[in-house]
């Protein structure tokens, strides 16, 4: 016979026993939730700042989408490497027409005296597809999406949308945006011809033979973007079977003051690398579909 | 380890002491739901789902009372959330089907534990409320007072469900009345 303290120490004293398949996902969708949570929350709480780095010209920097494969053309051509073995400009730029389409990633690594400046680190996706233009997808801790940029051929502009702040700009293209947007080779080597090269030599990239060229104090870079840098180290390798960039590496020096503005001053060290290329892949249309969604305002600056 | 320990590192972003303190409640957890429930497979989604949003809102949580008491209020106020869905989904199956249908009876998910199973039969054949009084009394280590808050009704009331809750329980597990 059970009294009612003796029903109530029962049900106190419950337990039952959980599956290990249950433990397990349980388990693993909270694991999932909290990284996800403290991502979301981390992007929240740096929301100022990088609403400010945002403001700033250094997310412009390689903004411009086409700008690897503009240098890449003229400073091989340029850069006197015409010989019988090496890579021909005409065959690069060819290649390049040829292939009507590319996807590749970027990263962008900041660091102030050695040590590096996680909130401005970002990795971006590049599409670019000669029908529709061009769009990158920028990411900051991996997995949140901090700017979408869309060149639009047809329209002429650029846009840039922020799903953060629920907000977008448009721009009209630069003339050196226009230039390689248009796919001049006439207008391209106009751009570039001035650009003195090094030969690297020859290496393999991802059992891909590849020729690298270096670059220094280009001022490409400026031509596409307003970005003051003390200096400028880059680099691209060039798959010698395609002709096809396969990887660049950039490093700059940066005392602007919209960037040493969060390092009380102090001198800021960028280093981009592109890598991954995957050209003529088949990219949808509706990649590079612009839809603003109806409570987005136009950005504050 | 202290449960306030616990939650600070957890805020301090240390996973382990999520797992610890899954570990440390989950049977509590499920055995309050499959009271509540009569199901393990629903008591289970319920303890599942209140564990998640739990590790994802973790940063904003203000522990008044315990962390046991906590976790057990949200277990109850996601299977009245469940009992609720049920009932519109029978409402909707009656209009359907006037000879009614299963859902009108508690789940047939084996319930493992014999003691369990037949506690479970018998909080089952509580009214809703009786059974959340009990169940949050009992093992969310709440006060008469604070569950009559949270039910929005008054502490005569609550003293009353849980005194009806148990004497029928009694009589149930005792044999003296048929489920």
């Amino acid at each position: 016979m059970r009294t009612a303290e003796n029903i109530e120490r029962f049900i106190r004293n419950i337990r039952y026993k959980t599956s290990a398949e249950m433990h397990e996902k349980t388990l693993k969708d909270a694991l999932d939730a909290r990284s996800q949570s403290r991502k979301v929350q981390w992007a929240s709480a740096h929301s100022n700042i990088w609403r400010i780095i945002m403001t700033s010209k250094i997310t412009k920097l390689s903004s411009a989408a086409l700008i690897v494969i503009a240098v890449t053309a003229g400073i091989i051509h340029f850069g006197g490497s015409i010989d019988g073995g090496g890579i021909v400009f005409a065959d690069v730029l060819k290649s390049i027409q040829e292939a009507n389409t590319a996807v590749w990633h970027e990263q962008r690594v900041m660091t102030c005296n050695g040590e590096e400046l996680p909130f401005l680190t970002t990795d971006v996706v590049r599409y670019y597809s000669v029908k529709y233009g061009a769009k990158e997808e920028m990411y900051a801790l991996k997995n949140i999406l901090l700017q979408e940029v869309y060149w639009s051929i047809e329209k002429g502009a650029r846009i840039e949308v922020a799903p953060l702040w629920k907000q977008y700009k448009r721009t009209e293209f630069t003339e050196a945006e226009r230039t390689v947007g248009g796919r001049s080779i006439e207008a391209i080597v106009e751009l570039v011809k001035s650009e003195k090269t090094t030969k690297l030599g020859r290496k393999t990239i991802n059992g891909r033979k590849a020729e690298g060229f270096e670059i220094h104090n280009t001022k490409i870079v400026g031509a596409f973007v307003p970005v003051e840098f003390d200096s400028l180290v880059a680099r691209f390798w060039i798959d010698v079977e395609t002709s096809l960039p396969l990887r660049y590496e950039a490093e700059l020096v940066i005392s602007d003051k919209h960037i040493t503005l969060f390092t009380g001053g102090k001198t800021v060290e960028v280093k981009v690398i592109g890598d991954e290329f995957q050209w003529d892949v088949e990219l949808e249309k509706d990649i590079f579909e612009l839809n603003i969604p109806p409570d987005y305002t136009e950005m504050e600056y | 380890m202290e449960d306030k320990l616990l939650i600070w590192k957890l805020k301090k972003g240390s996973n382990e002491a999520l797992c610890r303190i899954y570990e440390k409640y989950e049977e509590h957890l499920l055995a309050s739901a499959i009271s509540l429930l009569y199901d393990v497979s629903s008591a289970e989604d319920v303890v599942h789902d209140v564990f998640v949003s739990f590790a994802q809102s973790a940063d904003k949580l203000k522990l008044n009372g315990n962390l046991k008491g906590y976790l057990t209020r949200c277990v109850v106020n996601l299977a009245r959330d469940k009992i609720r869905a049920i009932q519109r989904h029978r409402v909707g199956l009656d209009k359907a089907n006037p000879a009614g249908s299963d859902l009108q009876q508690p789940s047939h998910a084996v319930i493992r534990d014999e003691e369990l199973d037949r506690l479970s039969q018998a909080m089952g054949s509580l009214p809703y409320e009786q059974r959340e009084t009990i169940v949050l009394h009992l093992r969310g280590e709440m006060t008469f007072k604070a569950i009559a808050r949270i039910q929005g009704v008054s502490i005569n009331t609550v003293c009353s469900r849980y005194r009806y809750g148990l004497d029928k329980l009694r009589s149930l597990l005792n044999g003296e009345v048929k489920k």
